[in-house]
């Protein structure tokens, strides 16, 4: 599991300044975390691992490395079937959202790589992992016939997660790091409908943020179907799953989606050894800037997950 | 009798779609067809919830465990073993049918000590108490029955709803819940809900015929109630359903 790395330790100035992939062998096990650094709603650039301080549990880390941007990104995004339902192909938003989102692929860099699941009754796999933003494009557009989003949209996150899961156990040791996140294109109503705790466990467990863009309803989908949750879950919505997990919510779809993937490519990446912990114990992670960083950069928010499990 | 156009249909086969999960799992235990709610037997179980999905990556099953309880008078409350809680409490009206529009849904997180208070409204989408508007036969529902067995120790009937494609919005395939309920009871005590790809799976257990504590049913002094922020109706169907959303305090 690359979130909690088999190492040695790295010259992270060597890292920094060579852009590098982020590479670890046998030895020790390491904590990666992503974050992002926001003053204004604008990304910062060029911190230095001495700007930031990362908490494990309370207790301050040092960190062994750093990078920032260069790593690769896996993205899963989940679009909501009525979005690409070909009733709601003349509805005032789901057009505009496909077409941003495809658009938007366009950003993605040589060695990124993006898959789609869309969710209706049951979430599909509609394009697996790939470098090409044709194929996502074209999967984008494909309609789909479905019923509702609604309930579904809380296993599709799980779909996710086990998709960037198995991928990540298909991979050969000692193979480049790489970063991994959610993108979930919703509606308004993003209640949780299924069980959650064990849902941020595994994207902590896969170091995966989970991103929603929230848009709005299709004209002809009633605000009727926001019912039957089973009790199995926290009061709130899945934006509690994103702070957890060091994600975002987004709204304005056309305006925020090349800016939603700039920031989640625009991340920084750290690594610090892993404290002793019981297997299976929830650690909690906190990041923030330094004394020195904070008169530097005032007014900067920085999002990263907040806990992982120990292995 | 009012025939809505096919957006509607479609908003109606959703409804009754999503509607599916609960209505397998838990909603069925206070409006079940067993005894009048003001003579219900009361219940505390241990409940188990099982999902299994097959996915292009593999099979994967998340297990949950909770509590369950129920009052004389039909008051539910449900736990999960992670700190929530959902009460339902209901108003009798008449003999053998709750008056759904009365129910009253709170939701407590005991880590955030957060209590939600919905109000159901839900009369309008069901068949039985909309005759006007057979919802199973505009959508193909078939309904059948699976026989006696026996959950849990418990003598049960079954019952299976099936869901078939319908009004060319589902192409995923049938809808399957079965449910398995204790005659005497007057509860389920056992639901599956099958999708092609995905099964949750409910079931009590260590039933026990006692009276729940009755502080079970009240939201604690020291934990704040947040309100919804009720759904706009559209359409011609007038439902407001549960919360979108509720004005959380910042965590």
């Amino acid at each position: 599991m690359n979130a909690i790395a088999k190492v040695i330790l790295v010259s992270t100035a060597a890292l920094a300044a060579a852009g590098q992939d982020v590479r670890f062998e046998t030895g020790v096990t390491n904590i990666h975390v992503d974050l992002s650094v926001l003053q204004k709603g604008q990304s910062v650039h060029e911190l230095k691992p001495s700007d930031l301080v990362v908490r494990d549990e309370g207790q301050v880390q040092p960190i062994i490395a750093f990078q920032e941007a260069t790593v690769p990104l896996d993205l899963v995004l989940l679009v909501d079937a009525a979005f690409t339902r070909p009733d709601q192909k003349n509805s005032k938003n789901s057009p505009k959202m496909i077409a941003a989102a495809s658009e938007a692929m366009k950003q993605m860099r040589p060695r990124d790589r993006t898959a789609l699941i869309s969710y209706g009754t049951d979430p599909r796999l509609d394009q697996e992992l790939t470098p090409d933003s044709e194929r996502i494009a074209a999967a984008l557009e494909r309609p789909r016939i479905a019923a509702f989003g609604g309930p579904r949209r809380f296993l599709a996150i799980q779909w996710a997660l086990w998709l960037l899961q198995s991928d990540l156990k298909s991979r050969p040791e000692n193979t480049p790091e790489r970063k991994r996140a959610i993108l979930m294109l919703a509606t308004d109503e993003v209640m949780s409908w299924y069980p959650d705790e064990p849902l941020i466990q595994g994207l902590w467990g896969t170091d995966i943020a989970l991103n929603i863009i929230r848009i709005p309803e299709p004209e002809n989908r009633p605000a009727a179907i926001s019912f039957g949750r089973s009790a199995f879950h926290r009061i709130d919505n899945v934006e509690h799953i994103a702070q957890a997990t060091g994600g975002a919510v987004f709204t304005d779809p056309e305006k925020t989606f090349p800016n939603v993937l700039a920031e989640i490519q625009s991340s920084y990446s750290l690594w610090y050894r892993a404290p002793e912990a019981k297997p299976g114990e929830l650690r909690h992670i906190t990041v923030e800037l330094s004394d020195a960083a904070k008169k530097k950069y005032p007014d900067t928010g920085i999002r990263a997950r907040e806990g992982y499990v120990a292995h | 009798m009012v025939v809505p156009g096919r957006g509607w249909l479609s908003v109606l086969c959703g409804a009754l779609i999503l509607t599916a999960p609960i209505r397998a799992q838990f909603w069925r235990i206070t409006e079940s067809s067993g005894p009048a709610p003001e003579s219900n037997k009361p219940v505390i179980a241990d409940i188990t919830l099982q999902i299994t999905s097959t996915t292009p990556w593999g099979t994967y099953t998340q297990s949950l465990k909770g509590k369950f309880w129920r009052a004389r008078n039909g008051d539910t409350r449900q736990d999960a073993d992670f700190g929530t809680s959902r009460i339902v409490i209901v108003r009798p009206q008449g003999k053998y049918m709750v008056d759904r529009d009365k129910q009253t849904q709170i939701w407590i997180d005991h880590e955030a000590k957060l209590a939600a208070i919905d109000v159901l409204h839900l009369s309008p989408l069901s068949p039985r108490t909309s005759p006007a508007l057979n919802v199973n036969a505009i959508f193909g529902v078939d309904a059948s029955t699976l026989g006696v067995g026996t959950v849990a120790g418990h003598e049960v009937i079954g019952r299976q709803q099936m869901i078939q494609k319908s009004g060319g919005t589902i192409e995923e395939g049938p809808v399957i819940m079965d449910m398995w309920v204790d005659p005497r009871l007057g509860i389920p005590l056992q639901n599956r809900y099958r999708t092609p790809t995905n099964e949750m799976f409910q079931q009590l257990n260590n039933v026990e015929e006692r009276d729940p504590d009755p502080n079970l049913f009240k939201i604690p002094d020291d934990y704040t109630i947040i309100r919804c922020k009720p759904a706009k109706p559209r359409g011609p169907i007038r439902y407001s359903g549960f919360c979108q959303s509720y004005d959380l305090p910042a965590r």
